[in-house]
């Protein structure tokens, strides 16, 4: 019998909260359950025979017998999930507060919401821009897309150029704060 | 017949062109981008010409380039495939200046039914039905005005050029019909580089239901039946089937005899289809346009009449004539077809890119599967992220969506986001089953994109989730590099959306 314990957050198909859980595994049958401050009747506990022949997926039964097909591979920190046609997706709760932290200082970029090419980039370094303002034209998904400035500022530098190919996350523009203008 | 033959595409199209070449004793020769090095549809051709360049600008939608290769390899036609210049007169026509028979029909036909309005005018000329509409007009022209009072609104402005929903938007509101203008034709000026828009008269929740057509050099143009693809999103279908359960036999029989007719006028040359929109109340149905192509969803066809369309195309082109005829047109049982794409149905469809670390489609009685991409392959910004199309067929409909729902669960692909469940979450819904469906179907069903996973499936794949955090890391090392970060078999990093996501979001 070995026992373990883990904190996981789940981010996909729906992002929630880091949840602590125990597990105790012996000869193919794994119990798990969540520890506590889970809401009152929901499921909690499961207990699975698991079967794993080869590398990176596996089968699982449930007590009342019901087979079910999944696999399993690590992108990065996140440990993805495929369980009878569906994805989910998790990642280790600490790594997760790691990324956010960074995030919170990743400052004032423009960024690409979702991949696509540059069609025009409205606004040049050193511009004066308004909230709202539409800065760059993008194309994505066979449809125009807007793509406006998060507050107000100077363009500090602009990073794409008409024509290019963005990925989602990708930063479009640098805003500096108005009160860096003079910088 | 010719001897060797370009597929100017890539992904599963171009694979499935190579596999009907092949069977027929030609020699598919392949083009490559610099992503696309080492691609299925680049190792199933015979020989491969690279395309330097990454950009579909720079490659698949270089005609210089591609004439080019063709010429280099010796070929003696091109398939173009569907998208990227499958209707593109001017790329007809430099096959054609340079002796190379491009298998699609004339450039003149393909630039007359690339013109919407001068499609339309050939569909009033056939004495088929079409949707009114006002001329080519400009943001705040006085015949725009007109023709909003008259109908009302909602109503749509559509590109002269366009197609695939690129350059079309529903206009609700009189405040907003100048915008909606300036900005379908800022969208098609980028798409086709045409920015003429116009306006047309807004059919609620229609069915989109369109015929085969083959026409041979000789005069003769028979229908293919129908295909039914109104489950879409954003304009675009994801799940086609034949027969469409919307149709009557004499529903069906005026619909394909009005395809006929417009093809005919059109003076219509090899495989093309002619698209309607059906109002299921009325029985009414009106022409759309006619894609002077092969389309993405043409499998559903083939396993109905268990014909190769891809076949038909080369002999027609080849100046044969066409052996089959009307009455030998007879469908056999159902078929559906869902496209897989790398998307996040719950975040609005969104792409995703990344590295397939696992690929394995299902397989079983009645499936097809046309795919475009293998296990460690990266799926990369620059094209379309269609992975692959599963096709079920069975005698009956009932048991053809049945097929598909368990091929779907049983579809292992990890590594990007994909639709497979939205997929399966259709097939399993009763309105859907019944065949009681519109375009507006995945509008009226919010259900459907958002994920439905039942408490005890949550628990079990937690379970699962912590178990394999246990296990070493496995077969996926295959695709890590020495600093970690995941590759694709093509050396490229892949990027993950998601992960880079939730730092600032942008209105």
């Amino acid at each position: 019998m070995t026992a373990n314990q883990g904190e996981m957050r789940e981010t996909y198909p729906d992002a929630g909260e880091a949840y602590r859980y125990r597990t105790e595994a012996a000869e193919g049958s794994l119990t798990f359950q969540l520890d506590g401050g889970v809401a009152e009747g929901s499921h909690t506990a499961i207990t699975l025979d698991i079967e794993s022949r080869e590398a990176g997926e596996g089968l699982c039964r449930t007590e009342s017998g019901r087979t079910h097909h999944f696999a399993w591979a690590w992108v990065g920190p996140e440990l993805h999930l495929w369980l009878d046609g569906a994805l989910h997706v998790f990642q280790r709760a600490e790594t997760r507060r790691r990324g956010r932290a960074a995030g919170a200082e990743a400052s004032e970029d423009v960024l690409a919401p979702m991949p696509g090419a540059v069609l025009e980039v409205l606004v040049a370094e050193g511009d004066r821009v308004e909230r709202n303002q539409t800065v760059v034209l993008m194309e994505s998904m066979k449809m125009e897309l807007v793509i406006t400035a998060s507050r107000s500022g100077v363009v500090r530098r602009v990073a794409v150029e008409a024509g290019q190919q963005v990925d989602r996350g990708m930063r479009l523009l640098e805003l500096a704060p108005e009160s860096d203008a003079a910088d | 017949m010719f001897s060797k033959v370009l597929v100017a595409n890539r992904g599963e199209i171009a694979v499935r062109i190579n596999q009907t070449l092949r069977a027929m004793g030609l020699a598919p020769v392949a083009v490559y981008s610099e992503p696309d090095a080492g691609a299925p549809h680049v190792n199933t051709a015979e020989q491969s010409v690279a395309l330097p360049g990454s950009t579909a600008e720079d490659t698949y939608l270089n005609i210089a380039k591609l004439v080019q290769a063709a010429r280099d390899s010796g070929a003696d036609a091109i398939h173009p495939g569907y998208g990227f210049l499958s209707e593109n007169p001017k790329f007809a026509r430099a096959c054609q200046d340079v002796g190379i028979t491009f298998i699609g029909p004339t450039p003149e036909s393909m630039a007359l039914l690339g013109d919407k309005l001068r499609s339309k005018d050939i569909a009033i000329a056939a004495g088929v039905p079409t949707v009114p509409s006002a001329p080519v007009c400009q943001p705040g022209d006085p015949a725009a005005a007109e023709f909003a009072e008259q109908w009302g609104f909602p109503l749509m402005v559509k590109a002269a050029a366009g197609g695939g929903g690129r350059g079309m938007r529903l206009v609700n509101r009189r405040q907003d019909l100048d915008g909606d203008m300036e900005q379908a034709s800022r969208e098609a000026q980028a798409a086709f580089g045409d920015g003429r828009v116009f306006l047309e008269r807004y059919i609620a929740n229609p069915r989109h239901v369109e015929f085969q057509v083959l026409a041979d050099a000789h005069g003769h143009t028979i229908h293919l039946g129908e295909r039914e693809c109104s489950v879409q999103r954003r304009h675009q279908k994801i799940i086609e089937e034949t027969p469409s359960p919307a149709l009557t036999p004499e529903l069906r029989q005026r619909m394909g005899n009005a395809a006929v007719a417009l093809a005919r006028q059109a003076g219509y040359v090899n495989a093309g289809t002619v698209e309607f929109l059906l109002d299921p109340r009325s029985g009414d149905f009106y022409f759309l346009e006619m894609n002077a192509r092969l389309q993405v969803e043409h499998p559903v066809t083939e396993a109905v009449l268990g014909l190769d369309l891809v076949e038909w195309q080369l002999r027609i082109a080849n100046g044969e004539p066409l052996t089959l005829q009307q009455a030998d047109i007879a469908p056999r049982g159902h078929a559906v077809e869902c496209r897989i794409y790398a998307e996040d149905p719950y975040r609005d469809f969104v792409p995703s890119t990344g590295t397939l670390l696992r690929w394995r489609p299902p397989s079983g009685p009645g499936l097809r599967l046309d795919s475009g991409v293998g296990e460690g392959r990266g799926v990369s910004i620059y094209y379309d992220p269609m992975l692959a199309k599963l096709i079920a067929w069975a005698h009956t409909r009932e048991l053809s969506l049945r097929r598909m729902e368990v091929a779907l669960s049983q579809f292992l692909a990890m590594g990007v986001i994909t639709n497979i469940p939205l997929l399966r979450a259709v097939m399993q819904h009763a309105q859907f089953r019944r065949g009681e469906y519109d375009t507006g179907f995945l509008e009226w069903n919010p259900a459907v994109t958002r994920s439905a996973a039942s408490d005890e499936t949550r628990t079990m794949a937690r379970a699962l989730a912590a178990w394999a955090a246990q296990q070493p890391v496995g077969m996926d090392s295959r695709f890590r590099g020495n600093d970690g970060v995941f590759r694709g078999s093509d050396g490229q990093e892949s990027v993950n959306p998601w992960r880079s996501a939730g730092q600032r979001r942008l209105p």
